[in-house]
């Protein structure tokens, strides 16, 4: 029997690698807000208030344990100032006291507007301890806000969870629940919408039947790690889409995806890094080389048995780049002269690897 | 600026090597970059006219890739409609 698995990483993005990954999302999709100053007051779409909470959710998988980790300890960061919070979980940060909390399971919980913090780009961030058996580790995510000016009719679709499940799958027949939100103004809409599903497969995104606001994500729809897509259409017109990825947490197998730089240097050594960045001013063959290995869950080694990869750079927009060779089986390297060949510019671009084993 | 894309032929796409490299769109011609388009020729209408290929905006082209929307080449839009034209007279 052949078992399939797949892994992505994001270049440009710095993520720690290793064992755990993690996905920290807000319960309303991608945080954004527009703004409208009037005389001297400003309004926001939508408005975030206590009554009007956003929560973010952190769920923490372990490659070599099955089902989701519980961490040591969640540091929070809005724009670099680290949030610090009381025994009840108000915010004590100074400027930040109406805006942030943190409730009783320790999540982030959005209460105020966060342009009344600073307009313009915010970045909130989590540094997440994990007891392991060596010791600390930990790992850093990030959840850009996107604020702008107020745009009308402007419309932007985001994949929220239509659970509470944060789109983790973390039992056997399980299943999670996305749900395409569409803002309109800063208001939810969804009267008149058409909606077209898409899951990542085989090198393509494969149309869905489902044809709803919600897609419900079976255990079985998910090798490991699944990118989902919707278009979001009226009149027959795309007014946008959205991309997310969906863990199956109970998977037997996952996919270690290790990584390495080369500054393209003669002579030079490629060395394990966790910041995937490339940038113009590197050499032309200044690569990223990425290693894929199945792993049982539970356990350490790589599996035995037969392993074979393909690999697929996709755009930020969906759209898929090129295929980088596959070398020696399990390994594909990403230059800087690859970018400039095949690239859409720069930015930030997903590597994804789809693994196929037949153990031995 | 917008990044532009270009969908060209497989022959042109074997010629270079590239055929393992380069997505193949669902009607079975190729997503090319302009660097790719400056091997055919540097300057980017001359090489669209030797292809005979055709400039896609990303969107277009994502769209295109995930069978969403086609945009045929010229000559495999005359082929089609060839063929129709001589069921019809058939």
């Amino acid at each position: 029997m052949a078992y399939k698995a797949s892994a992505t990483r994001q270049v440009h993005f710095t993520s720690k690698g290793g064992g755990y990954s993690a996905i920290w999302m807000s319960s309303r999709g991608d945080l954004y807000q527009e703004y409208l100053t009037t005389g001297g007051a400003t309004t926001y779409y939508p408005d975030i208030s206590s009554s009007a909470s956003v929560t973010m959710y952190l769920t923490v998988t372990s490659a070599r344990t099955q089902g989701v980790v519980v961490p040591s300890a969640v540091r929070y960061f809005a724009n670099g100032t680290e949030l610090t919070f009381n025994v009840s979980g108000a915010c004590t940060t100074a400027g930040m006291s109406n805006i942030f909390k943190r409730d009783a399971s320790g999540n982030l919980v959005i209460i105020g507007n966060l342009g009344n913090v600073v307009l313009g780009s915010f970045l909130l961030e989590a540094i997440v301890s994990v007891s392991a058996t060596t010791g600390t580790d930990s790992l850093h995510v990030s959840a850009p806000v996107t604020l702008v000016p107020y745009t009308g009719d402007s419309a932007k679709v985001t994949i929220a969870p239509g659970d509470t499940k944060n789109f983790t799958i973390s039992e056997k027949g399980g299943s999670c629940i996305l749900k395409a939100l569409t803002l309109k103004g800063g208001k939810e809409v969804s009267s008149g919408l058409v909606y077209e599903w898409y899951k990542f497969s085989a090198g393509a995104f494969v149309k869905l039947s489902a044809a709803n606001q919600t897609l419900t994500v079976k255990e079985s729809d998910v090798d490991t790690y699944s990118l989902f897509k919707v278009i979001v259409k009226e009149n027959g017109t795309e007014i946008g889409y959205d991309i997310q990825g969906v863990l199956d947490a109970s998977d037997p197998y996952d996919i270690i995806m290790s990584s390495g730089l080369n500054p393209g240097t003669s002579g030079a050594s490629t060395t394990s890094t966790n910041d995937l960045t490339l940038t113009d001013e590197m050499a032309d063959a200044a690569y990223l080389e990425f290693t894929c290995q199945f792993v049982k869950r539970g356990q350490t080694a790589s599996v035995a048995g037969t392993q074979t990869y393909t690999f697929t750079v996709v755009a930020g927009n969906g759209l898929k780049m090129w295929n980088p060779a596959t070398i020696s089986g399990n390994k594909c390297r990403i230059s800087v002269k690859d970018f400039k060949d095949y690239g859409f510019g720069l930015g930030d671009y997903e590597i994804i690897a789809e693994g196929t084993l037949t153990p031995a | 600026m917008i990044q532009m894309y270009y969908k060209i032929p497989p022959v042109y796409v074997e010629s270079l090597g590239l055929s393992k490299t380069l997505i193949q769109f669902p009607d079975g011609n190729y997503l090319a970059s302009r660097a790719v388009m400056a091997r055919i020729d540097p300057d980017i209408d001359v090489a669209l006219q030797k292809t005979g290929g055709i400039m896609l905006t990303p969107e277009q082209a994502r769209d295109d890739q995930m069978g969403i929307a086609s945009y045929p080449l010229p000559a495999d839009e005359e082929k089609s409609t060839h063929n129709s034209q001589r069921k019809t007279d058939n």
